[in-house]
């Protein structure tokens, strides 16, 4: 019974600006990660290893990306003989400055190594296991085309497993974000989907399909990353394991600041609620209403938990002064203060986007504190 | 006020109109205006003041404050209980009571026209020496306007919106210098950023063109690689080759030198073991018998009788002849003549036949004599010659059976036999003897069968290895190339090595190329730092954006508040200024920017005089500033809501400022309540209500004047 272990997404290469100075360090773990992935495809014994797309952030990745790729095949080849499977995904996409084109010889090399689509290969078969894997690779950034729609499995084998890079076609999907539509699963043993960062079970009615989601952490979003599937194939259909392979987690905390005065115990509440760690990446979402002098600024609120995790960012800002009755009390209407502060809250309420209001917002705290005899320009 | 600052239990009654508290410093005049303030403004939950500062000294119970006073003709009663953080709001009349914090704070704000203790004691109270600051610089023309400003601008009264307008410019200069113009020496962070993210966007251009030049290389290095693989390859059988037949041929080396070993070892082996033969050989033919004393004793009996037979041989050679042969004939002959002569002389003599016989006598006679004494010795020499001859045959025939017995008991027949023997005995001896000086010599040692022992046991290790080296050697199928063909091989590998590392030095560039450039340009690095100045850029776009906004509400702000307050104040400090100079100062302006200045009724055809603030006298000036602020009183505060509060503020005051300042609180307490405090007893004439506070000493709670509306409701405690 062969058996496979599929993994999506690495994307070795990517610039990770939005992690700021850990960008560097970040992209080295990425590596690790592949590596991670090698390890355990060597551990399980695994009869092929499917990488469903976007292996490489771009179709021109640093050089020491792709040799510690290719150095990992070889590792794999020769620790377990398992052979590689790649489909170009929408990052690495087939076509002449490719990096699969420009070094077919390095892929080609390693023997064991599979692009699919390169030259014409329509497919990676290993009879012995009585095993194909068959694929159609992304020529663009974008398309619209149906994936899976012109692969079709080969009676002659046992098992036909698909891979696809691209979004499950629902309601809500882009067009022209490489649609897989559930139908085309029909007939094959099993479906291996990248794309989605997250790990997700896309199974139909007659086949079963799994989004491996990227080994590790790539992007802000990227909640349910960090794993790799390993698939048992049979006569009944494929039994999938998901297996963790990744470092990084990202946690979301939505903080509600109503009745939060000072910085330091907000910054405590986070702590509570995500206890420190290296390897957590915080996104934070602020919410709630606050009084109208409360100087929240994200910046500082990052700086004072930026030691206690690997990365802090401040994801939404949704709270919002609140200038009720009784606050706007305190600023008298005659007042300079009290004018302003009923001026920008106009200006805040005839906001016509959520930027134009946060922006007016910051104004209102900003012109409220100056006028107030607070420093807060230095 | 219960347990408040140094009041344990304490009440005042006010009056509507002008209150004068008249007491020494520290007598609790402050106290009765902050009570006033906090009963009014204060959240008396728990932790929202420091309670145990406000409470009594030397008391433990709970500050609790109550109020009551009237707006617009309802009578309130204001409770704070600042031990259980009571709050209640209650109309007399109907009895209705607010107990929420806020629902109160509200209604409070919207009586009062302030919303915090700040704006109130910034805005209704003036302060001893706000006066006398105003006088030393009455001639600074902006003096007031900063001043109404700050009244103006917030409750903190500690800042004017112009100045924080100005500060909203100076910053949003600071961020857009270098954007709309060249800021050779200072540019702005906005300007700062965007050179980044040009200069980002050059490097990116230009690494995204070199890419075409790194997939070149890449190409390059790849196909390097794949050369590098073959002639790898073909080095690796190349030399294998090589190294089989040169492995065949020093096994065959070995082999020739292991033989050649053995050989020796087996030559050595055969030559110890042929001399050891020879003497055991010659040994055996010795046999044991050395004979000893036998063989000494015929050895001596042969000497002996050789030494016999040579003295017989001697003897017999030296025999004394008569007839010798040669001189000893001669001699003999010549004496026998001279005896023959002698005696013929003698007897010729004796005959008388010669002359002179006796000479020719004696002659003879000596002559004869010496014949006969040589005759005689001749005759003595054969006696003894025969004697010692005699001697010698029987020492000979003595010793001839000493020897036939002395052979007899070895059962030699003979000597000559005994001789033979012991010869072959001496020959036996020898060989052995040299037999074994030339195994001594093949061995180096005196014991030859260790280092037969010792060979033989090199010669079955030579043997064992003779045989592996032949076993390698046939496994190897034996060298199978010439020696012309192998140099030819070595030499064809040789230049295959040189290949491989010329190959290996290039594709190291070649990587070290990449790597460098990797290194000093990765594109994802270049890019995250873009993406990272990107959003610098919108953030500090986003801050200009905040600032400008900021400072357009405010500009908005600040512009109506002074439209709002000019046309506010105009009227009253107008009123107010006329009635209290007695119509001599009727028309007071009040510009857009809330500069002041008053015009002079008497002025001729009816145009005012317009006098700047700087003209006026001090007691003028005085009025002006009062009637300014309880203009800003009125403005910020309307509907009598808050009281005006003089603490100690015409303390420095002279008496005609002070009498001109009082008449005016007088006017002003009509509209609206009064509240001055003083350590002095001037101006009871205007006073409504005085209320007099005696010295305390130490910490005792404050007794009772019967003066005013004050009384200690629990005197003695």
């Amino acid at each position: 019974m062969p058996r496979l272990v599929h993994t999506a997404d690495l994307h070795l290469g990517a610039p990770l600006g939005w992690l700021g100075s850990r960008a560097g360090k970040h992209r080295e773990e990425l590596k690790q990660t592949l590596t991670a992935v090698t390890d355990l495809a060597i551990r399980e014994r695994a009869d092929c290893l499917i990488i469903a797309g976007d292996l490489f952030d771009s179709q021109s990745p640093p050089a020491s990306d792709v040799r510690h790729a290719l150095k990992e095949f070889e590792r794999l080849r020769a620790a377990s003989g398992t052979p590689v499977v790649i489909l170009p995904g929408c990052h690495d996409f087939l076509g002449p400055a490719s990096v699969y084109a420009s070094q077919r010889k390095d892929f080609g090399r390693h023997g064991r190594v599979t692009v699919l689509g390169l030259d014409g290969t329509p497919s990676a078969d290993f009879p012995a296991a009585e095993l194909t894997v068959r694929g159609t690779p992304l020529m663009s950034k974008r398309t619209s085309e149906h994936q899976l729609a012109s692969v079709v499995p080969d009676p002659a084998y046992k098992y036909n497993v698909a891979v696809a890079h691209g979004a499950l076609e629902t309601a809500q999907s882009e067009a022209d974000d490489h649609p897989i539509a559930g139908k085309g699963f029909a007939g094959w043993s099993y479906v291996a989907l990248g794309h989605t960062h997250s790990w997700r079970e896309a199974s139909g009615e007659r086949a079963d399909a799994f989004y491996s989601g990227a080994p590790e952490v790539v992007g802000p979003d990227d909640v349910g990353a960090g794993h790799a599937a390993v698939v048992d194939l049979d006569e009944r259909g494929a039994t999938v394991r998901k297996e963790r392979v990744g470092r990084k987690t990202i946690k979301r905390i939505e903080l509600d600041l109503t009745g939060s005065s000072n910085l330091a115990s907000i910054a405590e509440r986070v702590r509570t609620e995500a206890p420190p760690d290296d390897d957590t990446i915080l996104r934070l979402s602020l919410t709630g209403r606050l009084p109208v002098e409360t100087d929240v600024e994200s910046d500082r609120l990052c700086d004072l938990l930026r030691d206690d995790y690997f990365h802090v960012a401040v994801g939404s800002r949704s709270y919002e002064l609140s200038l009720d009755e009784t606050e706007l009390a305190t600023l008298p209407e005659r007042l300079v203060v009290g004018r302003f502060a009923r001026l920008m809250k106009e200006g805040c309420e005839a906001a016509e986007s959520a930027s134009d209001r946060q922006e007016s917002q910051d104004a209102l705290l900003l012109g409220v504190a100056l006028l107030q005899g607070r420093d807060v320009l230095s | 006020m219960v347990n408040f600052r140094s009041f344990r239990d304490f009440e005042v009654d006010l009056d509507p109109g002008l209150n004068l508290v008249v007491g020494p410093n520290e007598s609790g005049k402050s106290t009765i205006v902050e009570g006033l303030a906090v009963a009014l403004f204060t959240d008396p939950a728990p932790g929202s003041l420091d309670v145990h500062e406000m409470a009594s000294w030397g008391t433990t119970g709970a500050t609790r404050l109550e109020l009551s006073f009237e707006h617009d003709g309802v009578t309130y009663e204001l409770l704070k209980d600042f031990g259980d953080g009571r709050v209640e709001l209650r109309e007399q009349t109907s009895g209705r009571a607010l107990h929420g914090r806020s629902d109160v704070d509200r209604r409070i704000s919207e009586m009062v026209g302030f919303g915090t203790l700040d704006a109130f004691e910034s805005v209704a109270a003036v302060r001893q020496g706000e006066l006398a600051a105003i006088e030393e610089k009455k001639r600074a023309r902006g003096e007031l306007v900063p001043m109404v400003e700050r009244k103006m601008t917030s409750s903190s009264g500690v800042i004017d919106a112009a100045s924080v307008l100005e500060r909203l410019d100076a910053e949003i200069s600071r961020m857009r210098s270098g954007i709309d113009r060249p800021a050779p020496r200072n540019p702005g962070p906005l300007s700062v950023c965007r050179d980044r993210i040009e200069d980002l966007e050059k490097r990116i251009a230009s690494h995204r063109e070199t890419w075409a030049s790194v997939v070149r290389t890449m190409s390059e290095l790849s196909q390097d690689r794949e050369s590098l693989e073959r002639t790898n390859s073909e080095l690796a059988r190349l030399d294998s080759v090589v190294r089989k037949e040169e492995k065949a041929r020093e096994l065959e080396n070995k082999l020739a030198e292991t033989d050649r070993a053995l050989e020796d070892r087996e030559s050595r082996i055969g030559k110890i073991r042929k001399l050891r033969k020879d003497i055991a050989d010659a040994w055996e033919r010795i046999g044991v018998t050395t004979y000893g004393e036998e063989k000494r004793a015929i050895v001596n009996a042969k000497a002996d009788l050789d030494a016999a037979e040579r003295r017989v041989n001697d003897l017999k050679e030296s025999a004394p002849r008569w007839a010798g042969e040669g001189s000893d004939r001669r001699a003999a002959v010549v004496t026998g003549l001279v005896a023959l002569v002698a005696f013929l002389l003698v007897l010729a003599a004796a005959s008388g036949l010669l002359p002179d016989y006796r000479l020719w006598l004696l002659a003879g006679g000596v002559a004869a004599a010496a014949a006969t004494a040589a005759l005689f010795r001749r005759t003595m020499r054969v006696w003894a010659f025969s004697r010692s001859l005699r001697v010698a045959n029987t020492e000979r025939q003595k010793s001839a059976t000493v020897l036939t017995a002395a052979l007899s008991t070895l059962g030699f027949p003979n000597y000559l036999e005994f001789e033979h023997k012991i010869e072959d005995y001496d020959r036996a001896q020898r060989d052995a003897e040299s037999a074994r000086a030339v195994l001594t010599d093949i061995c180096g040692t005196d014991d030859p069968r260790e280092v037969e022992e010792t060979l033989e046991s090199q010669a079955a290790a030579l043997g064992r290895k003779s045989e592996m080296h032949r076993q390698e050697l046939a496994e190897l199928g034996g060298a199978r190339i010439g020696d012309v063909e192998l140099d030819k091989l070595r030499t064809e590998r040789d230049s295959l090595a040189e290949e491989a590392s010329a190959l290996n030095e290039r594709i190291a560039r070649r990587e070290w190329e990449l790597g460098q450039r990797e290194s000093e340009d990765s594109l994802p690095e270049l890019i995250a730092r873009l993406e990272m100045s990107r959003g610098e850029e919108n953030e500090l776009l986003r801050r200009l954006r905040v600032l400008e906004l900021a400072r357009e509400g405010l500009d908005r702000a600040l512009g109506s508040t002074k439209k709002a307050a000019a046309s506010v104040l105009e009227p009253v400090v107008e009123r107010i200024l006329s009635r209290i100079t007695l119509a001599r100062y009727t028309d007071v302006i009040v510009r857009k920017d809330l500069g002041f200045s008053v015009a002079n009724a008497g002025a001729q055809d009816g145009v005012p005089d317009k006098i700047g603030t700087e003209d006026l006298s001090t007691g003028t000036v005085d009025q002006l500033y009062l009637a300014i602020r309880y203009a800003l009183l009125e403005f910020l505060s309307e509907h009598e809501g808050a009281p005006f509060i003089l603490d100690d503020a015409l303390v420095n005051s002279d008496p005609e400022r002070r009498s001109a300042a009082l008449e005016l609180l007088h006017e002003i307490s009509d509209e609206r309540q009064v509240i001055m405090l003083s350590c002095e007893n001037h101006g009871q004439e205007f006073a409504d209500r005085v209320i007099s506070l005696p010295a305390v000493n130490g910490r005792s709670p404050h007794g009772m004047v019967p003066s005013g509306g004050v009384r200690e409701a629990t005197p003695g405690t």
